[in-house]
């Protein structure tokens, strides 16, 4: 996922978009060691260390990774897209976000 | 407690020990061996993908396994162990061809035993033909309320499966052939005539119950049943397409506190993720 998360925030540089994350690992150092390993530069909430931590639960995530994509309002439009599904829904939302503004 | 409850529950427990004192060491050497037979079967390679796996020597040790656990049932075939034995005959697959009349047996003889709660890891949606009408059963009839509490949540994952496959139909991702070919003629029949709607309601109906009657069980991984069954019904009424995104308000990995909504006017993509 990550290569794939990475060129989304190279190719929308400047665009009104962003990658939030929820991690469930279970030792922050480690993960602190992952982040710059893997140049990971968008922000993540802490899920309390585990897979069954307060946001996930919430969420009823039973599956990794689990992916929402939200429009500008911040309504949830799509679900599990993966590949280039996701990357054409994110292009769909910036384009309908334009249209709007003009 | 009382005295007198502590006595009667003592003469109804007691009497194979009692009685057959010799006995009470057997019991006790088929309760080590569920534990045993069970790390000696996952030990074996399953399949071709894993090192040293081994088609003849996989049969050979399925048939010692079923052997020996048959024996040990032997003596005392209505005791716990004896029934956690069988339970893990069922949901290990250890013995081809003899699911259905263990199953039989445990949903009769054995209904009223708490060891029954792991079947339900083998009578999932799209599992066994039989597994919805046995997870019925169980609701109804099992004796512990262990058991009843996880046979109702799977009877819930049972009409969730029915309520995304009328979906798929209905946003015309799948054909009413396939539908059909699915879950059978009359019943795909009879799940289109109810119509997505209906079905919801009453997928919504039981995990309301899940929450409030057996909120506090367990599931064979120790997690309470009812959260999750809350977590189920926010997802159905708060995540599906088209809904305002619940706000989250946590910390970030080094402890600062921040929010979904100040990403508000930008298209966000939100990622559950974890490196493992």
């Amino acid at each position: 996922m990550y290569p794939h998360e990475r060129s989304l925030v190279e190719r929308l540089a400047g665009e009104p978009f962003a990658i939030v994350g929820v991690n469930s690992d279970k030792d922050r150092e480690e993960l602190k060691k992952t982040i710059s390993a893997e140049k990971i530069t968008w922000r993540s909430f802490w899920n309390g260390g585990s897979t069954a931590g307060p946001i996930s639960t919430r969420w009823n995530v039973s599956s990794w990774p689990t992916i929402y994509v939200l429009d500008g309002e911040g309504r949830i439009r799509f679900k599990n897209v993966r590949g280039e599904q996701l990357d054409a829904s994110i292009d769909q939302l910036l384009a309908e976000l334009k249209a709007k503004a003009k | 407690m009382k005295p007198t409850q502590m006595l009667l529950l003592l003469s109804l427990a007691a009497p194979a020990f009692a009685l057959h004192p010799a006995r009470q060491g057997s019991i006790e050497v088929v309760k080590d061996s569920v534990a045993e037979l069970r790390a000696e079967f996952d030990a074996v390679p399953k399949n071709q993908k894993q090192p040293g796996f081994d088609q003849k020597a996989l049969d050979d040790k399925r048939v010692e396994l079923a052997k020996r656990a048959r024996a040990l049932m032997e003596g005392n075939p209505r005791s716990e162990p004896a029934v956690r034995i069988r339970v893990w005959m069922v949901t290990s697959g250890v013995e081809a061809g003899s699911s259905d009349s263990l199953l039989d047996e445990l949903m009769t003889k054995d209904i009223a035993s708490p060891a029954l709660g792991d079947l339900l890891d083998v009578l999932r949606p799209n599992s066994r033909p039989d597994a919805r009408a046995r997870v019925e059963t169980l609701v109804e009839d099992a004796g512990d309320r262990g058991v009843r509490g996880l046979a109702l949540r799977t009877l819930a994952d049972h009409v969730k499966y029915d309520l995304d496959g009328l979906r798929a139909v209905e946003a015309g991702d799948v054909s009413v052939a396939t539908h059909a070919k699915r879950h059978g003629d009359d019943r795909s029949e009879s799940l289109r005539k109810s119509g997505a709607n209906e079905v919801e309601k009453q997928y919504v109906a039981l995990l309301e119950r899940v929450a409030k009657e057996y909120g506090n069980v367990l599931d064979s991984r120790g997690r309470a049943i009812g959260p999750r069954a809350e977590g189920a019904l926010f997802e159905l009424q708060q995540l599906s397409i088209g809904k305002i995104a619940p706000e989250i308000e946590a910390e970030d990995i080094d402890g600062t506190t921040f929010k979904l909504g100040d990403y508000r006017g930008k298209v966000v993509v939100i990622d559950f993720w974890g490196h493992w």
